[in-house]
């Protein structure tokens, strides 16, 4: 997953600079063509709507589209036949600051996957849901989790653990109350318990039967303390097609969202080419190695990192994907001398604007930046160059959140002592 | 109904197929607390079902499943007077899938009495054993007794006794504090009877007293009547003709009916109609008391365990944050910010986010070693701060000891334990 782990936060990073992305009106291009289909029917298309954008009101707009339209018919040319996966391209004016800050944008993405049907758009901002399917993970585990009092209904896919529903029961407890025969409370008790596995049988098909129709549903994993997940698959309580996909069932200690985690410590053999699972064994390597009395192999903190990037000495490099810092290259307009700081995303544009009232601290000379990278990407380049391994892990697991906390999201695991 | 001997709650833990429940139902007999032919029957439906042997062991695991099964799942109370107390006995589950409702038994303990294998020995301290230990410590159960078990199955053989004595005192009870020579042990046949209830002929080498000696010489507990009261709730009834029935340990102050109380985190205010203890209506309730009672306008859809009640005008914590000093126990890897395992805290199991390491503490002497660490490992002590993932009542031991202790559980174990030493309450 090292570098592939790159490229998926790389793309999910773009999703979500594209989505956030709005025209001044409805003048954002957005065109999917499929793949296998020749670049010349898209150009055609693209002409025929190029003439009929004449008819636009507003003239700022009709010639935000126009212009929007010929990048794009520019660009298409390029494009190398035949087309394995298709192509995505958006076009189009985005106002970066107030009026007349707009500046003509176009991103060319070459799909991680087939794009199956053509699309043309266009809107106040780009049409990006087909996008957001790719990145939708495809294998779906189901969850049940019950015991006599509670169960817990959910899904775990890709990095995501989700909870979709949570049940209490109702079934009486031990104690015997005043005046009530023993084989009354039993017949209570059983009553109960019977009525409650129906209400989780329900639930259960309620939540995975759409799953397993979309052809999604990986499998089901059943876990609780004691006999009742095993009475309740025995006896049937799913619907029969959802019986056939039930992988395993597990003894737990807990049957609420602790519980799910306490699975898939359980279940971590049978999850292992999860992303999920691969994110907390190699954050557990980690933690192992920090507990070693010398430290073991453990390094944190950027600096260190860094060094020990350079030096070669890392084994895995493990980031999070909320570093939201870019590398800066600053050059200056004089000297020519090259300098790099790396800056929070949301202090970027505090930084540009400080940046106009510095001078080179060599010869005085202004300065402007000359790149502006995103650390992970300029990280994942280094792991390159130095042979390591790079892990971009979410934030969703706690593991993850681990690294994010304690370690500012920058971690790694080392060949040899430094 | 005066209440003449004091109360004392007295925990069966250990590790499952010990013999705890056969050792309770076995006290109950011999002690008078149930009629010879309740045995009777209980043996007969245990040979129906194939479970002969663990007849004493039903009067205690009265569930269907348990008794099919022949392992306690959750845990069950019987009252027993001893010459001293009205002891309440609470037989604690002792396999591992049931350990939430093992710590409910714990947290309601004022001493407890340790059940193992005499066969363990050959085997090595069982888990359950080591973490019931752990939790009950953790609880703050200070008095503890030994019975060792299954002594027939041994021949009574005294070295074998001393073998499994020795391994107990040497490898956890030093370990976590106690002084082995001040904890009572005993070596008992519980299926047999012996030195359970009567002296036994078969450890002529034994000169200590039975198990039902062991708890008469327990010291009676404290009770906090002064503080605000706190009743953690353990579970709750709906009882055809009475209504809604929470039951629960008093811990600290005293209920009355008429008294205006809320459970929080729930929120729900009512005023406590009955309070009764072993079928029988009380006047008031004080600490140790495990009571059922009823609160007019409160149904049972509106509180669940690990609420907790007190009174309207002095409301229990529920905590927004809170600072706590803990030990790690024992870690496979790491304690760090962002790290969200299970806390037990009286009845309640709720997951807590650590916020924040803010000092590491030598654990022998309490001064700081380190501020800010990025982490923690086993045997360090710690302040950290804490985050409930779900509102969660918990008070500072500084004014409130019984409702400020708890256990942390990850990975199947219990790897930490602390107390709140300040809590940001977001209800006042
Ligand atoms: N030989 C012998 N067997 C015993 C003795 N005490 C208990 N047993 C047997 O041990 C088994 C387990 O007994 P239980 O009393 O159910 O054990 P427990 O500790 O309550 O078990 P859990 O509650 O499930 O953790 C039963 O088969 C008993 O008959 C004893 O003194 N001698
Ligand atoms: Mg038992």
């Amino acid at each position: 997953m090292s570098q592939t782990s790159t490229e998926a936060y790389l793309f999910k990073k773009s999703l979500k600079e594209l989505k956030g992305k709005k025209g001044k009106g409805t003048e954002l291009i957005s065109v999917y063509v499929p793949a296998g289909r020749r670049v010349s029917d898209i150009s055609q298309y693209l002409r025929q709507e190029l003439s009929q954008s004449s008819n636009i009101k507003s003239k700022t707009t009709m010639k935000n589209v126009q212009s929007a339209i010929e990048v794009i018919l520019q660009r298409l040319k390029l494009l190398k036949e035949p087309l394995e996966n298709g192509a995505i391209i958006f076009a189009g004016m985005i106002p970066r600051g107030g009026p007349g800050t707009e500046k003509m944008e176009v991103y060319v993405l070459e799909p991680p996957e087939q794009v199956k049907t053509f699309i043309y758009r266009c809107d106040s901002q780009f049409f990006t849901d087909p996008l957001e399917d790719f990145i939708q993970d495809k294998e779906v585990y189901g969850v049940i989790l019950v015991d006599r009092n509670e169960a817990t209904i959910g899904t775990v896919k890709g990095k995501s653990i989700t909870i979709l529903k949570k049940l209490t029961s109702g079934v009486p407890g031990k104690f015997k109350a005043g005046g009530q025969s023993a084989r009354r409370l039993e017949r209570l008790i059983d009553d109960a318990a019977h009525q409650f596995m129906v209400r989780i049988g329900e639930y259960s098909n309620e939540a995975f039967m759409p799953i397993l129709e979309e052809k999604k549903l990986k499998g089901l994993l059943l876990g609780g303390p004691g006999n009742t997940k095993n009475e309740f698959v025995e006896k049937g309580f799913l619907h029969h097609e959802l019986g056939k996909k039930v992988i395993d069932t597990f003894d737990l200690c807990y049957t609420e969202e602790f519980g799910i985690r306490e699975l898939l410590d359980k279940a971590s053999e049978l999850l292992r080419d999860m992303d999920l699972m691969k994110e907390k064994v190699i954050i557990q390597k980690f933690f192992k190695e920090l507990i070693k009395d010398d430290g073991g192999l453990a390094a944190y903190g950027e600096k260190q990192v860094m060094k020990y990037l350079e030096m070669g000495a890392i084994e895995t490099l493990i980031v999070t994907e909320d570093l939201n810092t870019t590398r800066i290259t600053i050059k200056c307009n004089n000297c020519g001398a090259i300098t790099h700081v790396n800056v929070k995303n949301n202090e970027l544009y505090k930084f540009e604007d400080e940046l106009k009232s510095k001078s080179c601290p060599n010869c005085e000379g202004s300065l402007s930046i000359v790149e502006e990278m995103d650390i992970i990407e300029y990280l994942a380049e280094l792991c390159i160059i130095n042979g390591s391994n790079i892990v971009v892990v979410s934030t969703d697991t706690e593991e993850g959140n681990q690294i994010s906390k304690a370690f500012r999201g920058i971690a790694a695991i080392l060949r040899y002592k430094v | 109904m005066a209440k003449e001997k004091p109360i004392l709650n007295v925990a069966f833990i250990g590790h499952v197929d010990a013999g705890k429940s056969t050792t309770v139902g076995r006290l109950l007999l011999d002690g008078g607390a149930i009629d010879p032919q309740v045995i009777t029957r209980l043996r007969r439906e245990a040979e129906e079902k194939g479970k002969a042997g663990f007849e004493f062991a039903y009067v205690m695991d009265g569930l269907k499943e348990e008794r099919e099964r022949g392992v306690t799942i959750d845990i069950a109370h019987k009252k027993f007077p001893t010459d001293k107390y009205e002891v309440t006995i609470v037989d604690c589950p002792g396999h591992r899938d049931f350990i939430k409702n093992m710590i409910t038994g714990a947290s309601q303990a004022d001493a407890a009495v340790l059940v193992v294998n005499v066969d363990d020995h050959n085997n090595g301290i069982q888990p359950q054993t080591r973490e019931h230990i752990f939790l009950i410590r953790t609880l703050g159960v200070n008095q503890l007794a030994v019975a060792i078990n299954k002594m027939d199955t041994v021949n009574f053989s005294e070295d074998d006794y001393n073998a499994m004595k020795k391994m107990l005192s040497e490898e956890l009870l030093k370990m976590l504090g106690y002084n082995p020579d001040t904890v009572p042990f005993i070596p008992v046949a519980s299926l047999h009877g012996d030195n359970v209830f009567k002296k036994s002929e078969n450890t002529k080498w034994y000169k200590g007293p039975t198990i039902a000696q062991v708890i008469d010489s327990f010291q009676p507990p404290q009770k906090p009547t002064n503080l605000p009261l706190r009743l953690p709730i353990q579970d709750v009834y709906s009882i055809t003709g009475v209504g809604t029935v929470p039951v629960g340990r008093v811990e600290t102050g005293i209920i009355r009916p008429g008294d205006k109380v809320v459970f929080e985190p729930s929120g729900s205010v009512g005023e406590v109609k009955t309070v009764e203890m072993h079928h029988e209506q009380l006047p008031s309730a004080e600490p140790g008391d495990n009571i059922g009672f009823n609160v007019r306008g409160v149904g049972k859809k509106d509180i669940k365990r690990g609420d907790v009640l007190g009174p309207v005008d002095n409301a229990p914590s529920v905590a927004a944050d809170f600072d706590a000093q803990i030990v790690v126990l024992q870690h496979p890897s790491v304690i760090t910010a962002g790290y969200t395992p299970v806390f037990h805290a009286h009845t309640s199991q709720i997951a807590c986010t650590f916020a924040e390491l803010s000092k590491k503490l030598n654990p022998a002497t309490g001064e700081v070693l380190e501020e800010n660490p990025d982490f923690l490992k086993a045997g360090d002590a710690a302040i950290v701060k804490l985050i409930p993932t779900k509102p969660m009542v918990i008070e500072s031991v500084k004014e409130i000891p019984q409702l400020g202790r708890f256990a942390i559980r990850d990975m199947g174990m219990t790897v930490a334990a602390g107390m709140a030493i300040r809590v940001t309450a977001k209800n006042k």
